[in-house]
């Protein structure tokens, strides 16, 4: 169950997090039943006064040129739409060049991509699981320095723990 | 984070734990974190 005051405990801070304004382009191009779509694609693009551009499914070369038509500054993606999109044959001469942020779960990103992408000027960010319980993310990586395989950092006013599973307490050392 | 499970008491009872004073849920989630604070998610032990 979630309240009103669950979901917008992650739906505005998020924006901050990704420093929008009313002047950012988000490319919505992932479901809105769930969790990911439903907040980076329509709430807080919403609640920020920013502009949707809403692709009704997904498809790269219609991705590509709304990135190039539209202007779009933000995309929050998952991992195998990045991925499919940056293994489009065409994408080095269309893609990017506004260098938009994009936000996918790099957590789960294999390491020698991540790197690819870094070069195209993908600036890659990371929300955590994709549970909808704890109503994501919980995790971002900070987008001026994010870390590889990394679930990022808690976001604001949220408290993680690391505890030994069995004896639920916490460890002597952070490992 | 969620208020619990719709009518099912004994899950939202499971899927919290009480630890240093406050109501944590429990992800599952196996990993750690490094000394600046980032978390690494290695596996999860639970759906």
């Amino acid at each position: 169950m979630h309240t009103h005051a669950s979901v917008q405990a992650t739906t505005i801070p998020y924006m901050y997090w990704r420093g929008t304004t009313e002047d950012t382009v988000v490319l919505s191009a992932l479901p809105m039943f769930h969790v990911t779509g439903m907040q980076a694609c329509m709430n807080a693009p919403l609640h920020t006064a920013a502009t949707v551009v809403l692709l009704s499914r997904w498809d790269r070369e219609c991705a590509a040129l709304q990135i190039e038509r539209a202007g779009v500054t933000n995309w929050s993606a998952i991992t195998t739409m990045l991925v499919d999109f940056l293994s489009n044959p065409r994408s080095s001469a269309m893609t990017c060049r506004r260098s938009a942020s994009s936000a996918a779960a790099a957590r789960r990103c294999p390491k020698r991509w991540r790197a690819g992408s870094k070069k195209s000027s993908a600036c890659l960010t990371s929300r955590d699981t994709g549970s909808p319980k704890p109503w994501p993310p919980t995790h971002i990586n900070p987008p001026h320095r994010p870390k590889r395989q990394c679930g990022g950092i808690p976001i604001f006013n949220t408290d993680a723990r690391v505890l030994d599973p069995t004896a639920l307490q916490s460890w002597a050392s952070a490992k | 984070m969620f208020k619990g499970y719709w009518r099912q008491d004994e899950a939202t009872r499971q899927a919290f734990i009480e630890h240093d004073g406050k109501r944590f849920f429990r992800t599952g989630d196996l990993g750690y974190y490094d000394d600046e604070g980032y978390f690494f998610i290695t596996t999860a032990s639970s759906a």
